[in-house]
């Protein structure tokens, strides 16, 4: 068994945190912020909110809700892009003067970061969703054949991918040609997901940084 | 030596407006004075990935990678594209300033600036609200709020004329010691051409009779370029001057309402649509014009008066934006106020009529060109912003850890982060 306080520091990505909640991910992210810091891990969330930007301390996990520069837009689609630059100098900001370890992403939104850094960032990245294009919307059109392409370029960058489903990871595996090893189901409506979250992230860290207990 | 990261959507040969040229005389003439200079532009088909050009590195990416269905979703796919390419330059090479040019890389720009701690410069060409005059659906205003990002967000930004300085200042309330105005330069040793007596007939035949006078347009067709306004001087001066044939040269999505227009005005012999000029043919086109008339309703710069100085060519332009700034009334040109067909009109036939004032227009427009808008003094105004950023920026806190070791810099933030230690302690 390994120690979990081998982990210096976790930045996790969301489109949602409380009190945002537009799916189950909203709680998700909050249980793990909470549990890595109960493990003594250094815990960022940089997320979105309609209503507030601002970056605050909530019981220790600091808490980034980026700015919206951009709130015309012409789709879901350039809402993300927009927001990237955003998320982007968020976690740039918190990389260049911490150490970081893991980097977690959650659901859609988030991917369009993954694209340029095309595995060439130092912390490992996790990515969770509970759905892939193609189980979102057909990709008849450029529109989508837009979102699928970012998806699987993203993915591509992925060190770990954590899906909802068996099925969803059958799916991801078969349409993005991914690593099987490097895709993992992990229910996010189950209780104590968090431990389990933060296990996988220790089996990513080199193993000169874990302990054994 | 300094090595400067360019982001251009466009760059030689693959050309749509007046940025392409810009960014590639520009460079060229950095690199003569000893920079490093790196542009990152999109590809097209048979296009190199990765070539010297007169020592330029130019790197071109596979910007349709991302399917899209309209140029504004591929623009900001394609600024994906792009920073992915970038980060592995700036990475390769070391990059010490990343330059973007228009809202069209404003995303990748930002990203690479926050992912690697350099300074960003900025050149804006032209504004959505200018160029559309004013913000009129949900594509136009997010243009709007990607240029105001992009301003807000670069260390530096270099402008092309005073109005688009006061523009910058006022729409986004971008502080004016943070702007450097920098004109547009024209390579006018090159203009510079003298057609042979039979070269001259032959090319002014493409255009009109031996007998007629050229007043000459090129450029794009759309709505601000004011071609519009010029078709509605025509029947004035051909009341005058019958003799006088007018050439529309360029492309746009606007050209059919122009042949309607032209049509409807009974013009359809004293106008000629040519479309886009061939490239051997622009020059003399230039050449055998009588007169060439900028009519446009928003102009940041207008460098096509620039080419009209250059090629000896007496200018008759709209006094609006850039145009203003570049023109000096009676003096290197002719102004008329924007939108103005009859005040168009009446400069066409005084300048017809008047040989003497051409003549003197010609050789006062040339002098301004070679102390003003010469490649040589813009690249070395350029240079020295770059040196002044870049001095900034090593002098600042804002770096990465690398940079920091690399320039040995004990930053503000670490002195006061160390007092407070001790003081804790």
């Amino acid at each position: 068994m390994t120690s979990e306080k081998s982990l210096s520091g976790v930045i996790l990505v969301s489109f949602e945190y409380p009190p945002r909640r537009l799916s189950p991910i909203s709680d998700v992210v909050f249980q793990l912020a909470t549990f890595c810091l109960k493990k003594e891990t250094n815990v960022w969330v940089v997320t979105f909110d309609d209503w507030r930007s601002d970056i605050t301390n909530e019981n220790g996990i600091v808490v980034n809700r980026i700015p919206n520069h951009i709130p015309n837009n012409i789709s879901d689609l350039t809402i993300i892009l927009n927001l990237k630059c955003a998320y982007q100098a968020a976690i740039a900001a918190i990389m260049h003067e911490h150490q970081v370890d893991i980097i977690h992403l959650f659901e859609w939104q988030t991917l369009p970061l993954l694209v340029p850094w095309d595995g060439n960032i130092q912390p490992k990245v996790v990515y969770t969703t509970t759905s892939i294009q193609i189980s979102r919307e057909n990709a008849h059109f450029p529109y989508h054949q837009g979102l699928k392409k970012i998806e699987e370029k993203a993915l591509k960058n992925v060190d770990l991918i954590l899906v909802d489903t068996d099925q969803l990871m059958l799916n991801a595996i078969e349409e993005y040609n991914l690593d099987p090893a490097k895709v993992i189901t992990q229910k996010i409506r189950q209780r104590k997901i968090a431990p389990k979250i933060f296990q996988q992230y220790l089996t990513l860290l080199p193993s000169e940084y874990k302990e054994e207990s | 030596m300094l090595r400067v990261l360019m982001l251009s959507w466009e760059f030689p040969p693959f050309k749509v407006g007046g940025l392409a040229a810009h960014v590639n005389d520009l460079s060229q003439m950095l690199v003569q004075k000893s920079l490093e200079v790196h542009i990152l532009t999109c590809s097209f088909p048979g296009a190199k990935e990765y070539e010297v050009v007169n020592g330029v590195h130019v790197h071109r990416f596979d910007a349709y990678a991302i399917p899209a269905p309209d140029f504004l979703h591929w623009d900001l796919n394609m600024n994906l594209l792009m920073e992915q390419k970038a980060i592995e330059l700036v990475r390769k090479y070391d990059i010490d300033i990343i330059h973007a040019h228009d809202w069209l890389v404003a995303l990748a720009a930002i990203g690479l600036k926050h992912l690697f701690r350099k300074p960003l410069l900025v050149t804006i060409h032209s504004l959505e609200r200018g160029r559309r005059n004013g913000l009129y659906n949900d594509g136009q205003r997010m243009i709007d709020q990607i240029e105001n990002l992009l301003i807000q967000e670069s260390w530096h930004l270099i402008v092309c004329s005073q109005y688009m300085q006061s523009l910058c200042h006022f729409a986004f309330d971008f502080p004016q010691d943070k702007m450097s105005i920098i004109p547009n330069g024209v390579r006018y040793k090159e203009f510079n051409i003298k057609l042979s007596k039979e070269e001259q007939k032959k090319h002014h035949l493409k255009y009109a009779k031996p007998e007629e006078k050229i007043v000459a347009y090129i450029g794009r067709l759309v709505p601000e370029k004011g071609v519009n306004v010029l078709l509605g001087a025509i029947p004035a001066v051909l009341e005058k001057k019958p003799n006088t044939k007018f050439v529309i040269a360029g492309e746009g999505w606007h050209r059919k309402e122009l042949e309607r227009i032209a049509q409807e005005l009974g013009l359809n012999n004293k106008v000629l649509f040519t479309g886009y000029l061939p490239e051997e043919d622009f020059l003399a086109y230039l050449n055998v014009a009588d007169i060439l008339v900028v009519p446009s309703t928003y102009e940041p710069f207008g460098i096509v008066a620039l080419e009209g100085m250059a090629t000896k060519t007496p200018v008759v332009v709209s006094d609006v934006g850039g145009l203003s700034e570049i023109i000096d009334h009676h003096w290197t040109g002719y102004k008329v106020p924007p939108d103005n067909s009859h005040a168009i009109a009446e400069a066409l036939i005084k300048l017809l009529d008047d040989e003497k004032l051409r003549q003197k227009i010609v050789k006062n427009a040339y002098e301004k060109l070679i102390h003003v808008f010469d490649w040589e003094i813009i690249a070395d105004q350029t240079i020295e912003i770059y040196q002044k950023i870049f001095k900034e920026w090593r002098n600042h806190w804002w770096k990465t850890r690398k940079d920091h070791l690399k320039y040995q810099t004990v930053t503000k933030r670490k002195t006061t982060q160390q007092k407070e230690k001790q003081l804790n302690s």
